[in-house]
């Protein structure tokens, strides 16, 4: 913005003003507005330049909260049948820490039926009917590992590299890097499915020290996305504009008279969010969507689900947003009541593998999966060994050495399946990735190197990957 | 690959030479860098170049140290310390720097932070002057410098002020006028207590003329037990204070006591030094009181996690770990965490350092979900000590009765009594045993009442004892009816021959009472509570025993009537089968006395589970051996370390150093350089929107230079001299011509300083979270100015729990405490109240010094929309229609009301244009009552100003 600019624009409110009798509630400040200096600023994060050329634009994070079993779905260890209610080697036990099993766990086998899936024969389970289809389109991450094995403090570490609440997400980080395309919505939102909110709550989309413009914005499946997006119930349609109108050429009056230019941002916020009120519940409103594409991801309008959420995530991605984060909660398998590998599993599984599996097929009949990066995971996988509870061995414990994650879209090759553990499951034996790995290669791939990519605070150089050597997966890049 | 620094090849690429006389060329045409003759000062131009770019590899930590170069030391004599340098070093310095041989380059290209060229002549000046070293501001002591002499002094109201202008002046700048009265009483008012003031003392204010009206006002708002809650606010920001645990249950925690005890403090300006003491060891002084424990608090706001498989230890590390930081970040201004995993890079805080400060919070008996707590209040307070008095005097009399009674109690003895007549209200059929029992058949009604006639010798009768007993016949065998033999006894009434009662003690012993249907329900004269016996045995024989009130002596054989009252409720509960039997005297068991004393320890219990308990620090009996903990990692601890204070870092006069008190007492030692510094810094920030120092946390090596450092240390020495008043340092701040100036951006001033940090004007300032809602509350006039107690509920956007693990509880207050100061909003860490997030109140998941302050949509989208502010664009409609009657006088008192100016002209007729306009539109839809939506409308425009959550 030039001074000059400000100047025309500044006439013009002037103008606003002194012609209320007439303009009030005619002119649609909308217009004036949009090119405004807050607004552009919106659009483009800290990092005027970005590193390196991007790869992805948009990411979507399908996070499956409590930790799902890898050894009942992607990873099919017949040793660890063929040796089950066996004791577990103890030089794997050794110095090794969970939150609920003893020294004596026994080991546990799966009796799930797994067959070849995609060109390269990808062993997938029978609670993953809808995967199959997508086999050669995402890579498998069979070798993931974690530092923390409590749900809280692993899923604040899975998003912000940090076990501890207080660190800003990831997609806070991306959108304060790289802001954000979309003028209309927030560029980081978060929906959930599921019998609960995931646990740790709002420290998992936390701006942390960034500023709080950057945290993530819930989205609720049901009434207002946004908390208080709708005017008071006499105040919408014109009286709704005039309002708006109104602030606007009251806070005009008052630059006039202070200039300070934060008054500008504050009438661009307020423009903004008068857009959002149409711009939210029109994003939210699937009824626009074909028959054939409901069907496809098992959607049904008026329903709060992961099959809705995961079609809004591909709106969403339509429209600019740029990190979007899906929680499904209820993954803790353990074996207690609601908590089995069996049945309750299978719900799980019934609840996600559908819209899962639609959601890249759709993002790729779009042409939209080569700029989105998509990501499956929980905040860590589960054992090799049974835990009992109630007397009966019916799930896992916590397991944070080896587990298994997916990734499609946005550079990434697709068909392939990276790294590898041992027989049993209980360690990686090849080519290992922490989670610190999968957040360098997120960012990479939106054209940051996070080497280079810090901010100070209380004295240090805080990234997303923190101070321990974190790698981008380079094997896995396109 | 590590380059070490003398490593050299042999051949120089470019002569040093050859680069000092290109230098000192381009230093003569980069004119505004810096001066080729201005003398390089290490503090103000070098270190923060040193501090980024060199220390890691140059600096305190030992461990990462190259070639063996410090250039962050005074001279020592080494020749590679930079304070004592020799000329040879130096060229190879210079040379480093600024040489093209990518392997020789310094910094090295690793580091990916390449020197500006204008660093890189600072630098080569300051080594050719010699490379004189200053040790870091910060750690230097605290001299009271001379306000300095300045033209134009008239301007100046304190010494403050010839600071401010003394650099105004060097800049060739001056002073912005000062603010109109209605400004500054809005602008004092927001400042020390965080409400709006009244239109009529606005008016009067600004009618005021007198020189003392300003000062009047101060001392007044000084006064109010609100500017305990304003600044009490932000030191709880400062201390982490919430109301839950965090992480990812977060259930409720009662924390409030120890904010109730921030916001006592600063009402009575409790002095800086004693306030530091308390809450960080006051549990440690010599007879601490309740209050002095509770104010240890501070350091229990620490996180708790409930997950289930968690290991306590991991978390109470962390609890000690955030206790370190924070008192480091807090009080001394030093980002002391950097070296839990390693020594420090910039600040000379060692590994070894960290754990001896790491050291002094070790010792506490707290554990994650575990720790000790102290009665903060009790209501029931009296009554306890009355029944511990009635205790100690029935504890006496029952031993009393046990030494004078011990006989009459062995010669205790039943006698089975003989029915003779008896009859239900349901015309029940009762059969007579061989043992004098009776069992019931027959009808079976849900109301039920048995009326027996019993024959008895002549007696002396004290108590009866009532057997329910088993039988075949019934359901389950008994005792009772019901289908699993249980029953509902409601009411025991007895009566003589002639009718009249003999009353019973309203106390009863049973062998085995249901939980919830005690015995002494059965003589409670309820006829809705009663005696059952359902437990984990099932339903079987039993007994129970009840007194008289006095005696009853049958002279002669004689007749007695009992009635049993049953009562369910639904079904019928009656008794199957029973018999009475009669005692001369009272069983041991049902003494009197002795259900006294249980009635009295029942009352007791349950006023004591009223007592408000508060969370406190408590030192273990046993000191917990401390260890350096390796990478910060709590399951690799390394060497043991004791409570050591970071002595070489401050000089200090403190001799022994063993526990949290010898901490507290060093870091309000007046002779701590930093303490007062990092104190007054932070309050000069809520003024102006800046410290002297912009990084309020970090005084170290990597923070931002005061601005005005001088003015900084005359501030904190004042501070101490004052005695570490806090209310005198706001006064003195406050009454500063600096802080009097208006805010309005000055364009002439923008092109030298266009971030305002020489302070030619005031800044306007976005109000906090907290207070933009009490603003709604004050000029609505519904605020409840209770202050302190238990957090309270305000009304907060449906579905906020949609993204909780458990539904928090939020029952939404009503009556005066929905109207509560938005600082009593009981805090949820995992989910706060959305005004309180959108306007950027932290998590206080650690300590926060310094909020943001975002301006964005979601905010608007509050204010405009939120229905706890709508309320309050309501309430303020329905003020100005009942306490003024025309239209521009009520427009006039909206906008007054909530601005505190009055409206210019204008401004009257836009806004009567837009009441017009908005009424016209309600009626044409046909709303009810048009002309008050159009007030709301009204008040919800001048709501959502930015000017009215703004101290201008």
């Amino acid at each position: 913005m030039t001074p000059d600019d400000s100047l025309t624009r500044l006439a013009t409110r002037r103008q606003l003003f002194q012609n209320c009798g007439v303009g009030l509630g005619s002119i649609a400040l909308g217009h004036l507005l949009q090119q405004e200096s807050a607004t552009a600023a919106e659009s483009q994060g800290e990092l005027h330049v970005l590193h390196h050329p991007a790869k992805a634009k948009n990411v979507i994070f399908l996070f499956q909260a409590g930790g799902p079993s890898q050894l009942e779905m992607f990873s099919h260890k017949p040793k660890l049948t063929e040796l089950s209610g066996k004791a577990t080697p103890s030089e794997f036990i050794e110095g090794k820490r969970f939150s609920f099993l003893g020294k004596d766990a026994k080991l546990l086998g799966s009796n799930r039926k797994f067959t070849p899936a995609g060109d390269y024969g990808m062993a997938l389970s029978d609670l993953l009917p809808h995967h199959r289809r997508i086999v050669d389109k995402v890579c498998f991450i069979r070798s993931m590992n974690t530092d923390v094995f409590n749900h809280g403090p692993a899923k604040i570490f899975m998003n912000s590299g940090s076990p501890q609440p207080g660190r800003p997400s990831m997609g806070s980080w991306v959108t304060y890097g790289i802001g954000s395309e979309c003028k209309d919505l927030p560029g980081f939102v978060v929906l959930q499915s599921g019998p609960r909110g995931p646990r740790a709550g709002a420290a998992l989309w936390s701006s942390g020290f960034l500023p709080s413009r950057h945290q993530g914005v819930p989205f609720r499946s049901t009434g207002d996305p946004i908390v208080n997006l709708a005017s008071p119930r006499a105040f919408t349609g014109q009286k709704g504009r005039d309002f708006y109108d109104a602030v606007a050429a009251m806070n005009q009056k008052r630059f006039e008279a202070t200039g300070d230019q934060e008054i500008q941002t504050r009438i661009a916020a307020y423009e903004m969010a008068f857009r959002m009120q149409s711009s939210a519940p029109e994003l939210m409103n699937i009824s626009d969507e074909t028959q054939s594409t409901l069907d496809h991801y098992g959607a049904e309008v008026g329903k709060a689900s992961y099959a809705n959420n995961c079609l809004l995530a591909r709106r969403m991605v339509e429209r600019g947003v740029r990190f979007i984060q899906l929680y499904h909660t209820d993954w803790d398998h353990h074996g207690g009541p609601g908590q089995t590998l069996g049945k309750d599993l299978e719900l799980r599984c019934q609840q996600t593998d559908q819209a899962s599996a639609a959601l890249i097929e759709d993002l790729h009949q779009r042409g939209l999966l080569d700029e989105t990066l998509v990501i499956w995971s929980g905040e860590f996988g589960r054992t090799p060994m049974g835990e009992t509870r109630n007397n009966k061995i019916g799930g896992r414990d916590h397991f944070i050495d080896a587990y298994t994650c997916w990734v499609a879209g946005g550079g990434i090759q697709p068909g392939i399946a990276y790294g590898q553990t041992d027989e049993l499951g209980l360690s990686v034996v090849e080519n290992p990735v922490h989670v610190r790995d999968l957040h360098a290669t997120l960012l990479h791939q939106l054209g940051i190197d996070h080497h280079r990519f810090s901010v100070k605070f209380q004295g240090l150089d805080m990234r997303l990957t923190g101070v321990k050597e974190a790698h981008v997966i380079k094997e896995i890049l396109a | 690959m590590r380059r070490r620094f003398h490593n050299r090849p042999p051949t120089r690429p470019v002569t040093l030479a050859i680069i000092e006389v290109a230098l000192l060329a381009s230093l003569v045409f980069t004119a505004h860098s810096l001066k080729a003759a201005e003398p390089v000062s290490y503090n103000k131009d070098v270190r923060a170049i040193l501090s980024d770019n060199c220390f890691a590899c140059h600096g305190p930590d030992q461990e990462t140290r190259e070639a063996d170069l410090r250039l962050d030391l005074p001279s020592n004599g080494s020749p590679t310390n930079a304070g004592s340098m020799d000329r040879k070093v130096g060229h190879d310095v210079i040379e480093r720097i600024f040489t093209t041989d990518p392997h020789l380059r310094m910094p090295p290209a690793s580091a990916n932070k390449p020197l500006s060229k204008r660093d890189q002549q600072t630098l080569q000046r300051w080594i050719q002057h010699g490379g004189k070293y200053q040790r870091h501001w910060a750690f230097e002591p605290i001299n009271k410098p001379q306000p300095p002499a300045v033209s134009q002094d008239k301007w100046c109201q304190t010494p403050i002020d010839h600071f401010i202008l003394n650099k105004l002046q060097q800049r060739g700048l001056s002073p912005a006028e000062r603010a109109d009265r209605i400004t500054l009483i809005r602008r004092l008012s927001l400042d020390l207590i965080g409400l709006l003031p009244t239109p009529d003392q606005v008016d009067a204010f600004a009618a005021d003329d007198s020189p003392k009206a300003y000062d009047q006002l101060i001392d007044s708002l000084l006064a109010s037990d609100h500017y305990g809650e304003r600044w009490g606010r932000h030191w709880l920001d400062q201390a982490r204070y919430a109301d839950s645990n965090g992480y990812t249950f977060d259930n409720p925690r009662t924390m409030w006591p120890y904010r109730d005890w921030v916001i006592n403090a600063i009402n009575q300006d409790m002095p800086f030094d004693q306030f530091t003491v308390e809450q960080l060891a006051g549990d440690l002084l010599p007879d601490a009181t309740i209050e002095q424990q509770i104010a240890t608090g501070f350091h229990r706001n620490t996180l708790i996690n409930e997950e289930g498989g968690t290991d306590a230890e991991q978390f109470r590390v962390e609890s000690v770990i955030d206790r370190t930081n924070t008192t480091g970040e807090v009080w001394l201004g030093l980002t002391v965490g950097c070296a839990q995993c390693h020594n420090h890079k910039f600040d000379p805080i060692s590994q070894q350092d960290y754990y001896g400060l790491y050291a002094f919070f070790n010792s506490t008996e707290d554990r994650n979900n575990r720790g000790p707590e102290v009665t903060a209040s009790n209501p029931g307070q009296q009554r306890i000590s009355e029944i511990d008095r009635e205790l100690a005097r029935l504890a006496q009399e029952a031993k009393l009765a046990k030494q004078t009674a011990g006989k009459e109690n062995e010669t205790l003895k039943w006698s089975v009594i003989d029915p003779i007549r008896q009859k239900a209200d349901s015309g029940a059929d009762f059969k007579r045993l061989d043992d004098q029992s009776l069992l019931v058949s027959g009808a079976n009604a849900v109301e039920e009442s048995y009326h027996v006639t019993y024959q008895i010798p002549a007696s002396k009768i004290a108590a009866l004892r009532l057997e329910t007993l088993e039988h075949d016949s019934l359901p389950s065998h008994g005792p009772g009816r019901a289908g699993n033999g249980n029953f509902v006894l409601a009411d025991v009434v007895l009566r003589a021959a002639d009718g009249t009662e003999i009353p019973l003690n309203s106390f009863a012993v049973a062998e085995h009472s249901q939980s919830g249907h005690h015995i002494s329900r059965a003589v409670d004269n309820d006829p809705h509570t009663g005696w059952a016996i359902n437990g984990s045995q099932g339903n079987i024989a039993r007994w129970a025993h009840f007194t008289l009130e006095t005696p009853y002596q049958a002279e002669r054989a004689t007749e007695l009537s009992l009635t049993l009252r049953f009562w369910q409720g639904s079904s019928p509960y009656n008794l199957g089968r029973f018999r009475l039997l009669t005692a001369a005297t009272v069983p041991a068991n049902a003494n009197l006395t002795n259900h006294k004393i249980e009635a009295l320890k029942q009352e007791k219990k349950s006023l004591e589970s009223k007592r408000v308990r508060a969370m406190v620090m408590r030192e273990l009996a046993k000191p917990r051996p401390t260890h350096l903990l390796i990478r910060g990692d709590f399951l690799r601890p390394g060497d043991p370390v004791a409570p050591t204070l970071p002595q070489h870092l401050l000089s200090s006069t403190a001799q022994e150093s063993k526990n949290r008190l010898d901490l507290a007492k060093w870091i309000v030692d007046p002779n701590n350089p930093l303490t007062a510094r990092v104190f007054v810094n932070r309050v000069w920030q809520q003024y102006f929107g800046k410290g002297l120092v912009e990084t309020v946390e970090d005084f170290g090596s990597q923070g931002t230079a005061p601005t005005h450092p001088e003015l900084l240390d005359w501030l904190a020495a004042e501070f101490i001299e004052s005695g570490w008043s806090m209310k005198s340092l706001h006064r003195m701040i406050v009454r500063s011509a600096v802080y009097q100036q208006a805010s309005s951006d000055r364009h002439e001033v923008n092109e030298v300083d266009p971030l305002n940090h020489l302070l030619s004007r005031q800044n306007r300032l976005r109000v906090d979270a907290e207070i933009v809602r009490d603003l709604s509350l004050s000029a609505a006039g519904r605020l409840t100015r209770t202050i302190g107690g238990p957090s309270v509920h305000p009304p907060q956007p449906a579905g906020v729990y949609a993204f909780t693990q458990k539904k928090k509880s939020w029952p939404t207050s009503t009556g005066p405490d929905r109207y509560r100061r938005t600082m009593y909003t009981f805090f949820y860490r995992s989910s706060p109240h959305p005004l309180l997030s959108v306007f950027d109140t932290p998590r206080f998941n650690v300590t926060c010094t310094r909020r943001s302050r975002s301006n964005t949509p979601l905010q608007s989208l509050m204010v405009a929309n939120d229905p706890g502010l709508y309320e309050m664009h309501e309430a303020l409609a329905d003020r100005v229609i009942k306490e003024k009657t025309d239209t521009t006088a009520r427009i006039k008192h909206a906008f007054q009301l909530c601005l505190c100016r009055h409206p210019s002209d204008d401004e009257v007729d836009f806004l009567t244009h837009f009441l017009n306009e908005q009424e016209a539109q309600f009626k044409a839809a046909s709303e009810s009552d048009p002309e008050r939506m159009a007030w709301i409308a009204l008040s919800r425009v001048l709501m959502n100003l930015d000017e009215f959550i703004t101290r201008e």
